[in-house]
C-alpha cells in the first residue's frame, strides 16, 4: 500500500453516516448488530470504483464508547472483519478510520495528552488486517499529534492525516494549514489531507495552500456540497456530476487521494471515478520551506531575519532562577508574553539549573507557555531526556537547540528530530572543540548536514550556529564567524543563527558591540538572531536593518514603531501625582518608578503604611459604595502590585506577612478568573497566597493545608455541578482534623447554601474575601 | 456590540470613557482571535433523540413540531487570550471575559437571524434554564454534533471551549 500512495491516483469511499441515516445507537455498533447492512455499504462503494474503503470505526474509542455495552475490541474487530471481507472480494484496500475522541485536550480541556494517546493506541492495537490508517476530521493539532504518535508507535501501516477547517483554512484550535503541514511532515505521516466542512468548491483555495507548502501526497474528501434543511432533514446540494467535476479538477491539479465525506453516496464516488479515469497523478515535489510552528501559528522563513527571544534562560538571571526554584511558572509566562509583545517571533526556553529537576520543569514550562501563547518555542537543553519529553508534548513543530558535531550528540538528537519533527540548531563544535576558524566551522557544518541526511533530515530543517565566541579571548572571532555566516548562507544554502551577545562578553558597555555585530551578521545573511527583545538598542538596530534591506514594506513597521516616541523624553508633566494617587487612579505603569523614587527618601514600611495600604483601602471603599467598578479596583490592585515590586527589590518589608492563605478552584471547575482576582487583592495586603490553580482535587487541598499549616482556605466554584465538589472538599478538610477557616465564593453560591455545605464565610465578591481574611488574622 | 449587556456582565452602572475604550479594544481582540463555529441539527418534538426533562422545556416548545439542537463557540484561542491577559492585566482580563461572553451572544443572535429567514424560531433555551437540568448537557452536545466544532464537556458538565452556548431552539409552525 505504502508504495502506491503518491504514485497512483487512489479513490477512497464516501460517507458511511449519510448512508446509514439516523441511528438509534452508535453507528460503530452496527458492525456487530447489523453487519450485513455495513457490508452492503462497503460493497456499494467498491462497486462504484473505490480503491480504498474505510472501516466503520470513526468513533470507536473508549471515550465515545463508554457505557454503550460493547467493547472497543469487539466493535473494531468486527468492523475490520466486515471491511476486509468486502475489499478482498474486489481485490481492494481497507483503511482503518480514526476520528476525534470527542474531548478537548488539556490545557484547554481536561483530557490529558497521555490519555488521548492511550485511547488512540487502543484503537490501533485492533487494526491488524487493514492496509493503512486514516486519521480524519481533526480540528485540534494537539489531538492530531496524539493520534499520529499512537499510530506510528503501535503500527507499521502507512498513515494519512486529515484535518477539518473553516473556509479560510483555520482549524478550530486556531491553527492554520501551514502549522498543520509543518507538524505532520515533522511527524512523518505518509499523506496529508482535508475532509468535511464544505463541498468541493470551498476546498479549492485550501488545496492550493496544501500544494504550495506540502511535500507530501494530498488527500481531499469534501462533503457533497453545503447542507440545507429541507422538510426538517439535512440535504447536501451537490449532485454526483457536480461533485465529480470538481474532484477531477483536483486530480488534474495534483491531488493523490480523493474521496467524499458527509452527504456523498456511491453515486458520487462512481461519478468521481469515471471522471478521473484517465488522469495520472502529478509527482510529489519536495518544497524547500523552513517552517516552525505552534498550535496556532506558523513562522515561515523567508527573506527577512527573525528575532528569537533569549530571556527564558536562568544564566545570569537572578529573578528567573528564584522563580524556577519556587515553581513560579507565572513568572516564566510573563517573560514569554513580554518578549512576544516586543517582537520575538520565537521564544527560547531553557530551564537548565542544578537546583531543579530540568526534565520535568522543561516540559512544564513548554506546556504552560503553550496555554497562553501561540508564539512557537525553541526547546533549549543539553539534557536528552528533558529534550525528548518536551518534544513529545510540544504542540507543533518546534525549534531545537541543539545538536553539535560530536558523534554522540548526533546519535542522540537526530533520532528525536526524525521522530517528532523540528527545526534543529546545529553548533559548530565537535570532539576537537569549538571551531574558531571559518573553514573549520564550515567543515563541521557539512559533517552535520551529511549525517542528518542519513536520518532523512533535510537541510531546510537545520540551522547552523557558527558560535561567535567573545572577542575578548579571540580577537578574530567576529571576523571568522561573519565569514562563516556568509558562506553558509550563499554557498551552502542553509539558514544560520547566532547568540549575538556572546561576542562582547567581558567588555564594558557591551550593547555597542552587540548592536554593531548584530547588524554586521544580518548583512552577511543571518536568519535567526537570539537577542533580548526588550533591549531597545538591539531591536532598533534590527528594525533599521529591515528598512535598509527593503524587508520592511514602505518602512511601515519602522514608522509604526517610532511614531509615538515623544521628541523630548524629559517631558515635565503639569501635575506629578504622588504614589497614593497613582494607585487610586490605577496608573500601573507609573507606580514602579514613583515608588522607587520614594524609596530614596523613605523606608519601605512607611511607604506601605502611608501610601499603598491607605490607597487600597480608599479604593476598596469606593468600590463597595459603587463609586468605582471592578475594572478600576483591579487596575489599582495592579498598580499597587508594581509598587510592591519596587519595594521587594530593596527590602524584605514587601515580603509576605507570613499569614498563609490557600486558594483553589475545586475539582471539575476550570474557571479561575474570580479566584485570580482574590489572589491579586490578598497579595496586595501582604498575605502569602498558595494558589493551587483550577480543577484541584480535594485530596491535594488537604495535603497542602496540612503541610503548610494554612489557617484560611478559599474555594471557588462556578457551576451547580461543581458545588458538590466543593462540599466534598470541605468535608474532607474537616475530617482531616485540620483546624482552619474556609471561605467560599463563586457566581452560583448563596449565603445559605454556603452554610449548608459547611463553609465559614461566603464572599459575594473579591473584596469581601479580603475583608474576611483581614478579620480572620487579626 | 451590545454595550448594555457588557455593562451588566461587569456590574457597571455608569460608563466612563476609559472603560468604554477598553471595551472597544477588547471587542476588536475577540473579533480577531475568535474562531466562530456553530452546528445545528433538526429533530422532531415527537421523536426527540433524548428525553426532554422538565415542564419548562415542554412549555418552550409549545407550538413547535420540530426543534434544533444548537451549539456555537468562539473557540479555544479566546480561552488562551483570556488566560494570557490575566497575566498582564487582571482588569483588562475581566473586561475581555465580559466582552467575549457578549460577543458570543451576538454571534448566536446573528446565526439565528439567518435561520429565521425562512422559518420562525423560538428563543434559545439552554441546559440549566428553569427545571431543564444541567446534567443533560453531554447528551445534548452529542446529538447536536458538538464534536464537529470541537466542543465537548468536562466531567463537571462545563463546556469547553468556555465561550460556548448550547441550546434548544424551537421551530414554530
Amino acid at each position: 500500500m505504502r508504495h502506491l500512495i503518491g504514485k497512483k491516483l487512489l479513490f477512497i469511499d464516501g460517507a458511511m453516516g449519510t448512508m446509514l441515516g439516523k441511528c438509534d445507537t452508535l453507528p460503530e455498533i452496527l458492525n456487530i448488530t447489523d453487519s450485513e447492512r455495513i457490508k452492503k455499504i462497503h460493497t456499494a462503494y467498491l462497486e462504484a470504483g473505490a480503491d480504498i474503503i474505510t472501516t466503520n470505526t470513526f468513533g470507536a474509542n473508549c471515550l465515545k464508547m463508554k457505557d454503550c455495552g460493547y467493547s472497543v475490541k469487539d466493535v473494531i474487530t468486527s468492523a475490520v472483519k466486515n471491511a476486509r471481507e468486502c475489499a478482498d472480494k474486489f481485490g481492494k484496500y481497507v483503511t482503518f478510520d480514526i476520528g476525534p475522541c470527542g474531548k478537548l485536550l488539556s490545557p484547554m480541556g481536561d483530557l490529558s495528552f497521555d490519555n488521548a494517546y492511550s485511547a488512540f493506541a487502543e484503537m490501533v492495537s485492533y487494526s491488524y488486517g487493514c492496509d493503512m490508517i486514516s486519521i480524519e476530521t481533526m480540528t485540534d493539532t494537539y489531538e492530531l499529534k496524539a493520534a499520529v504518535l499512537a499510530v506510528k508507535e503501535n503500527s507499521s501501516l502507512p498513515v494519512i492525516a486529515q484535518v477539518s477547517c473553516d473556509k479560510s483554512g483555520k482549524l478550530l484550535c486556531g491553527a492554520d494549514l501551514l502549522s498543520v503541514i509543518a507538524m505532520l511532515e515533522g511527524l512523518g505521516v505518509n499523506a496529508i489531507g482535508l475532509n468535511c466542512g464544505f463541498g468541493p468548491e470551498e476546498f479549492k483555495p485550501l488545496f492550493e495552500t496544501l500544494q504550495k507548502y506540502s511535500s507530501l501526497p494530498i488527500a481531499l474528501l469534501p462533503n457533497a456540497g453545503l447542507p440545507k434543511i429541507v422538510n426538517g432533514e439535512t440535504v447536501f446540494d451537490f449532485t454526483p456530476e457536480q461533485f465529480s467535476l470538481v474532484m477531477s479538477e483536483f486530480a488534474r491539479g495534483g491531488a493523490h487521494l480523493l474521496g467524499g465525506c458527509c452527504g456523498t453516496t456511491p453515486k458520487h464516488i462512481k461519478a468521481m471515478c469515471e471522471a478521473c479515469k484517465n488522469i495520472s497523478p502529478s509527482p510529489v515535489t519536495e518544497k524547500n520551506y523552513t517552517v516552525i510552528s505552534s498550535y496556532g501559528q506558523a513562522v515561515l522563513v523567508d527573506n527577512a531575519p527573525l528575532i528569537i527571544g533569549e530571556r527564558i534562560n536562568p544564566t545570569g538571571k537572578k529573578k528567573l532562577k528564584e522563580a524556577l526554584i519556587n515553581n513560579d511558572i507565572n513568572y516564566v509566562l510573563k517573560e514569554g508574553i513580554s518578549q512576544s509583545d516586543a517582537g520575538a517571533k520565537i521564544l527560547d526556553v531553557n530551564v537548565g539549573m542544578p537546583e531543579i529537576d530540568e526534565v520535568s520543569m522543561l516540559s512544564e514550562a513548554v506546556f504552560k507557555l503553550q496555554e497562553v501563547l501561540s508564539t512557537p518555542l525553541q526547546i533549549d537543553t543539553s539534557n536528552t531526556k528533558a529534550l525528548e519529553k518536551a518534544m513529545r508534548i510540544y504542540n507543533g513543530k518546534p525549534m531545537i537547540n541543539s545538536v553539535n558535531g560530536k558523534q554522540s550528540s548526533m546519535d542522540e538528537v537526530f533520532p528525536l528530530v526524525k521522530k517528532y519533527g523540528g527545526v534543529l540548531v546545529a553548533l559548530t563544535l565537535d570532539e576537537r572543540g569549538v571551531a574558531e576558524k571559518c573553514e573549520d566551522k564550515i567543515e563541521i557544518a557539512r559533517k552535520i548536514i551529511t549525517e542528518a541526511a542519513k536520518y532523512g533530515i533535510s537541510k531546510k530543517d537545520i540551522v547552523i550556529d557558527p558560535l561567535a565566541l567573545t572577542v575578548s579571548s579571540d580577537p578574530n572571532s567576529a571576523i571568522e564567524t561573519l565569514k562563516a555566516v556568509k558562506i553558509l548562507t550563499e554557498e551552502i544554502g542553509i539558514n544560520t543563527i547566532l547568540g549575538v551577545s556572546n561576542i562582547s562578553f567581558g567588555l564594558p558597555e557591551r550593547i555597542n558591540v552587540n548592536t554593531a555585530f548584530l547588524t554586521m551578521a544580518l548583512q552577511n545573511g543571518l536568519k535567526f538572531a537570539i537577542i533580548n527583545p526588550l533591549s531597545s538598542p538591539m531591536t532598533n538596530a534590527f528594525a533599521a536593518y529591515n528598512v535598509l534591506y527593503a524587508n520592511d514594506k514602505n518602512c511601515a513597521e519602522y514608522i509604526a514603531k517610532f511614531q509615538n516616541t515623544p521628541k523630548n523624553t524629559d517631558v515635565k508633566t503639569e501635575t506629578v501625582f504622588d504614589l497614593k494617587t497613582l494607585i487610586a487612579l490605577g496608573f500601573k505603569d507609573e507606580t514602579y518608578a514613583s515608588c522607587k523614587k520614594l524609596l530614596e527618601s523613605e523606608n519601605s514600611l512607611d511607604i506601605i503604611n502611608s501610601f499603598i495600604i491607605p490607597a487600597l483601602d480608599d479604593v476598596g471603599r469606593d468600590y463597595e459604595s459603587g463609586k468605582i467598578y471592578l475594572p478600576n479596583l483591579l487596575s489599582s490592585a495592579e498598580a499597587a502590585q508594581n509598587a510592591f515590586a519596587a519595594i521587594k527589590e530593596v527590602s524584605k518589608s514587601g515580603e509576605k506577612s507570613g499569614n498563609k492563605i490557600l486558594l483553589a478552584t475545586v475539582y471539575g471547575d476550570i474557571h479561575d478568573i474570580g479566584k485570580n482576582i482574590v489572589k491579586l487583592l490578598l497579595e496586595n495586603y501582604g498575605f502569602d497566597v498558595y494558589d493551587l490553580g483550577k480543577d484541584v482535587p480535594a485530596q491535594k487541598i488537604v495535603e497542602v493545608a496540612l503541610k503548610e499549616d494554612i489557617k484560611l482556605i478559599g474555594l471557588s466554584a462556578l457551576m451547580t455541578t461543581t458545588v458538590s465538589s466543593m462540599e466534598e472538599t470541605i468535608t474532607k478538610i474537616r475530617n482531616s482534623g485540620h483546624q482552619c477557616k474556609i471561605m467560599v465564593g463563586g457566581a452560583v453560591l448563596t449565603e445559605s447554601y454556603s452554610k449548608e455545605i459547611g463553609a465559614d464565610y461566603y464572599g459575594s465578591d473579591a473584596l469581601s474575601a479580603v475583608n474576611y481574611a483581614k478579620a480572620v488574622f487579626n | 456590540m451590545n454595550l448594555k449587556e457588557i455593562m451588566s456582565f461587569l456590574k457597571i452602572d455608569k460608563m466612563t470613557s476609559e472603560i468604554e475604550q477598553k471595551i472597544n479594544i477588547a471587542w476588536q481582540n475577540v473579533d480577531i482571535n475568535a474562531v466562530k463555529r456553530y452546528h445545528a441539527v433538526p429533530f422532531s418534538v415527537s421523536e426527540p433523540p433524548f428525553m426532554l426533562i422538565g415542564d419548562d422545556i415542554v412549555n418552550h416548545l409549545k407550538g413547535c413540531n420540530n426543534f434544533y439542537l444548537f451549539v456555537a463557540t468562539l473557540g479555544s484561542s479566546i480561552d488562551a487570550l483570556i488566560k494570557k491577559t490575566q497575566l498582564t492585566s487582571m482588569s483588562d482580563a475581566v473586561i475581555l471575559d465580559a466582552v467575549a461572553s457578549s460577543y458570543l451572544e451576538s454571534y448566536c443572535d446573528e446565526v439565528c437571524l439567518n435561520f429565521s429567514k425562512d422559518q420562525k424560531l423560538t428563543s434559545r433555551f439552554s441546559p440549566g434554564y428553569g427545571d431543564f437540568p444541567l446534567e443533560i448537557q453531554p447528551i445534548l452536545l452529542k446529538y447536536a454534533g458538538a464534536d464537529k466544532i470541537g466542543v465537548s464537556n468536562l466531567q463537571s458538565f462545563m463546556m469547553v471551549p468556555t465561550k460556548t452556548v448550547s441550546a434548544i431552539i424551537g421551530i414554530k409552525e
